[in-house]
């Protein structure tokens, strides 16, 4: 569904460019979970930020179930942004002035969903999540872990059909990354698509696919075996 | 999603209460005083709009020109009113009436008199026709046809005869005293008149009863050369002509009928009845069009201020708000739905600040009552009123949320979440801007501080400047007009042997007063006459004594008809160098031979705005209408007066005595300048409070900002003083840029006004040095506090974060 095709990033400096990305051709399907792997540097949240249409600065063709999206209007980007994707950032960023419920709430209305359909399905995510009983308190008085379901919770209420995720744990310690990814993986499993990128091979091993990526190259592809 | 707006944006406001405060209060400020300026406007402009027809009213005027001087009048001669309606194409009614000043109500029914008022006109049927009156009681078409009719308001028929039905008080007598009695027969009541009104009278006599023409000669309003102002004249224009059209036949018409003389000019206008409170009123109730536009002015720069303090301060904190821009780009937003979110929360401030203002005016009403036009009361709630608040709200949050909105919603999301939005060392609209609003703001708020402080200077400079005689103490008494003279001497005998009285002496005139009566004289000098031109009082010999003058040379004279009293610059005129010369001079005043009898000092007899006249004083017993009454020190003044009216009661028992006191005469000259010292003092501390209020919150957000900075250069070895120098700086720059701004106006405005005194102050540069330097201090002591606190922080908890 998503197919990459010889894309360019670089900044203009005064006497040379600087390649963030160079040459990157990547097709990713229905129902996979990628993962993007490397050091700082690589470009992995420059490719994220690509392919979740919030950065169109690049050169190169991006399709989206064939569509080209740089010959898109920005009206039809706008929509396609709000259908296709969620985020999860590694710094959560939940709005500190919302409680839980108006952060999950807050991508429903700006898909326009009604009050009683947007109630029902905050309901749901809180019930899954085990954060009724939280619903009225604010981020700040949350641990990086429970901020980062609502994260989850919020990146996901929209019905997203690719999930994005930087970094999801990089703030986490080891219990609560590994109770996120638990998470990821239970999406996976009912069909999300999730593109994450990450430092940890540990999170790697959630995935279907891993994608190496050095220098903004890829250097290996490969596909995970689950026991 | 407005709801949610809504929420977000309240939650903003308790969390961030220095910023709320700020904004809040200086907004209500200017939301209240403009509110203010709005209602006082809104009453000014509200006068007689409710006539039917009131669009089509117009009043005419005369302008009457002897060479280059012009003599405006908002009166018309008699004949053109008689005749105006033939004569000129166009006009669908008219209606002239006569003003009568100092007019008494007798009713000979109680024998009771009712004082002296100018509420008594002689009005044709064309009035009731012109302006809208509900009839009570008699005919509207008949009642001013007949001599002697009279129709009062329903208010004065209650006064007049208190429990008599309104069906009975027709055809009672009353009598109207001016300077004859006019004998009158009521011939119809109506009611008060509905509405702001300039038309404040009780009493419309029929104007037939001016019916020959030597009354009408003693009026004034007999012939097309004579212009009096009490003569007027009211058209309803047809739609189909226009004024031009009017105004050429009104020319033509008195063209026609005036003799030619030389220099002399006459010409016509006519002024929309909604213009008439600008102008000449019948009670002097009116506002001026500069005092309200000057009222406009302040109110605008106040509110300025506060939105300019609003931007300010939200451009600058909006780099706070960027993470939350950026998190809502990723989740869908739009850039219109974040411009809108921050809008609203924009009004939500604006709608804070309203209600905080509402409250406000009441305070802002008190405080400017003085200057707010009589009659003028405060409604909040009515209708034009709300929707005023609710433009205006909307209005203001347009204004002044739009920049910072735009701002904020332009944000790029994935380099706002990244928090790769900074300050940066290049040129950046929004520092550009937020610095150059901080110097309209200090300029705006040093050229009030010059302005204030140069009037106060000035005036204190007037206050303080001897004026020649005493003015404490003294009490004039006004004589009824054509009072007997040998009754009025007995009273001025009779008062003089009150033990708190020390003198009194009988004038025309207090000894300083605002009127002017100027005439010619003719000094026989060894040779030639010389003829010069003289301000000219009547006073008895004790004139001077009473009053604190210094007679310089010779004597005061002898209440004879021949000997007059001369000032010094008189004598200066009539060529002589010590005025003991002058004493014996011969001089022809009003055709009769005088000789001067002593010389008193020059004092100010008006306001010090003006030169000093040369100046006799003569004696004439005939035209007396002032005591000036010299009280013992230390007199109880209240219970003075109280006793000084009840010796007038015993003279003249039909009268109101009428006293005042020769100091709040002096000060009156200067109630306008004290005015405009007033209202400038509070446009200037609401400024100054404003303006710092602004500078509080951006210094200590811009200051926050560079606590990393202050760190670093602590740890690099700083000392305090170098930090405070360094941070202060900065301001110390925009400061200086205001006051060169700052400047010109205030200048500008300042010898514009001086300009209008004879004795002034020298251009008081060390005030504009003084005001600049006043402002600075002001604005390190803001900045310094913040720095301070900043520089205080300890290095190693600051640095540890990054």
């Amino acid at each position: 569904m998503i197919e990459l095709k010889e894309i360019d990033k670089f900044i203009e400096s005064r006497f040379q460019r600087i390649f963030i990305l160079k040459g990157v051709n990547l097709t990713i399907n229905e129902g996979e979970f990628v993962t993007l792997m490397g050091p700082s540097g690589a470009g992995k949240s420059t490719l994220l930020n690509i392919l979740g249409l919030l950065d169109d600065d690049y050169k190169g063709e991006y399709l989206i179930d064939g569509r080209p999206i740089h010959r898109m209007k920005e009206r039809e980007r706008s929509a396609l942004h709000k259908s296709e994707f969620g985020y999860i950032f590694q710094a959560y960023h939940l709005i500190d002035e919302l409680t839980v419920f108006e952060n999950i709430e807050t991508p429903l209305l700006y898909r326009k969903v009604p009050s009683a359909e947007r109630k029902s399905i905050i309901a749901n995510l809180l019930d899954r999540f085990n954060m009724v009983a939280k619903k009225d308190l604010f981020p700040a008085q949350l641990s990086g872990g429970q901020q980062q379901l609502v994260g989850i919770a919020r990146a996901i209420a929209g019905k997203p059909k690719v999930l994005l995720a930087d970094e999801p744990t990089g703030n986490l310690h080891s219990a609560q990354a590994q109770e996120i990814m638990e998470v990821f993986q239970e999406l996976h499993k009912e069909g999300a698509t999730i593109i994450q990128a990450t430092h940890a091979r540990s999170n790697a091993d959630y995935g279907t696919r891993l994608i190496n990526l050095v220098d903004g190259k890829v250097t290996s592809d490969e596909s995970i075996q689950h026991a | 999603m407005l709801f949610n707006f809504f929420k977000i944006g309240f939650r903003n406001v308790l969390r961030n209460k220095v910023r709320t405060f700020i904004h809040v209060l200086g907004l209500s400020i200017g939301i209240a005083i403009c509110f203010l300026i709005f209602n006082v406007n809104w009453f000014s402009h509200s006068f007689d709009d409710f006539h039917t027809d009131a669009d089509k009213i117009y009043r005419v005027t005369t302008l009457t020109t002897f060479g280059e001087e012009e003599f405006p009048n908002s009166g018309v001669p008699g004949p053109l009113a008689e005749v105006i309606q033939d004569e000129v194409k166009g006009i669908l009614d008219k209606t002239t009436f006569y003003t009568l000043f100092n007019t008494m109500v007798l009713i000979p029914e109680q024998d009771r008199s009712l004082g002296r008022n100018n509420l008594s006109v002689y009005a044709d049927p064309g009035y009731f026709r012109m302006f809208d009156y509900e009839w009570i009681a008699g005919n509207p078409e008949t009642a001013l046809e007949n001599p002697n009719s009279v129709v009062i308001t329903e208010s004065a028929a209650s006064r007049y005869f208190s429990n008599t039905s309104f069906d009975e008080i027709l055809g009672k007598e009353l009598i109207y005293y001016n300077t004859d009695s006019i004998p009158t027969t009521v011939t119809g009541i109506v009611e008060d008149i509905g509405g702001q009104s300039n038309f404040i009278f009780e009493n419309f006599i029929s104007y037939a009863t001016l019916a020959n023409d030597e009354i009408k000669s003693w009026y004034g309003i007999d012939s097309w050369s004579n212009v009096n102002s009490s003569s007027q004249l009211f058209i309803k224009k047809s739609p189909e002509v226009s004024e031009e059209s009017v105004i050429a036949d009104m020319m033509a018409l008195s063209d026609r009928n005036m003799d030619e003389e030389d220099g002399t000019g006459r010409s016509h206008d006519m002024h929309p009845l909604s213009e008439m409170h600008f102008e000449r009123t019948y009670n002097n109730q009116g506002v001026s069009r500069s005092f309200l536009n000057g009222m406009v002015v302040i109110g605008v720069i106040i509110l300025v201020l506060a939105c300019l303090n609003f931007i300010n301060l939200e451009t600058a904190q909006s780099i706070n708000r960027s993470k939350e821009v950026g998190i809502r780009k990723t989740l869908g937003s739009n850039r219109f739905q974040l411009v809108l979110q921050f809008l609203s929360e924009t009004l939500l401030i604006v709608i804070l600040a309203t209600l905080l203002g509402l409250g406000l005016v009441q305070i802002l009403g008190v405080a400017f009552s003085d200057y707010l036009p009589g009659g003028f009361i405060l409604n909040m709630f009515t209708v034009e009123n709300v929707l005023f608040l609710i433009v205006f709200a909307l209005v203001l949050t347009l204004v002044t949320g739009i920049y910072p909105s735009l701002i904020l919603g332009g944000y790029q999301a994935q380099r706002a979440l990244k928090g790769e939005i900074r300050q940066s060392n290049k040129f950046s609209l929004g520092v550009f801007l937020r610095k150059n609003l901080t110097v309209l703001q200090f300029a705006s708020s040093i050229a009030f501080i010059i302005l204030v402080s140069a009037i106060s200077f000035q005036m204190s400079f007037l206050s303080n400047r001897p004026l020649g005689f005493e003015k404490d103490a003294v009490v004039h008494l006004t004589i009824p007009l054509f009072a007997d003279t040998d009754k009025v001497l007995q009273l001025a005998d009779r008062i003089s042997q009150e033990s708190y009285v020390k003198g009194v002496s009988g004038s025309n005139d207090m000894v300083s007063s605002s009127s002017l009566w100027t005439s010619d004289i003719t000094v026989q000098t060894d040779s030639s006459e010389l003829e010069l031109y003289v301000q000219v009082k009547n006073a008895d010999s004790a004139f001077a004594r009473v009053n604190g003058l210094r007679i310089v040379a010779g004597k005061a004279p002898n209440n004879s008809e021949i000997e007059v009293l001369v000032n010094e610059t008189l004598v200066r005129e009539m060529g002589f160098e010590d005025p003991r010369e002058a004493i014996g001079q011969d001089l022809t005043f009003n055709e009769i031979p005088r000789v001067v009898a002593g010389v008193i000092n020059d004092y100010h007899s008006r306001t010090l705005r003006e030169e000093i006249r040369p100046m006799i004083i003569y004696y004439d017993p005939e035209y007396l209408q002032k005591l000036n009454i010299k009280l013992t020190d230390n007199q109880n003044l209240a219970n003075a007066t109280t006793q000084l009216e009840g010796i007038f009661k015993e003279y003249f028992p039909m009268e109101t005595a009428r006293l005042g006191f020769l100091d709040e005469e002096v000060e009156r000259f200067y109630r306008q300048d004290v005015q405009i010292r007033n209202i400038l003092g509070w446009a200037c501390g609401l400024a100054i409070l404003i303006s710092c209020m602004g500078l509080f919150g951006l210094s200590s957000f811009t200051i926050a900002q560079r606590t990393k900075e202050i760190s670093i250069r602590k740890v690099l070895g700083a000392s305090m003083q170098q930090i405070l120098f360094l941070i202060s700086k900065e301001y110390m720059i925009l400061v200086g840029i205001s006051f060169v701004l700052a400047v010109f106006p205030a200048y500008y405005f300042l010898s514009e006004w001086l300009m209008g005194f004879e004795n002034k102050i020298d251009m008081p540069y060390i005030l504009y040095a003084l005001s600049g330097l006043g402002v600075l201090i002001l604005c390190l002591l803001i900045v310094g506090l913040h720095s301070f606190f900043a520089s205080r922080a300890n290095p190693a908890s600051v640095l540890k974060n990054e």
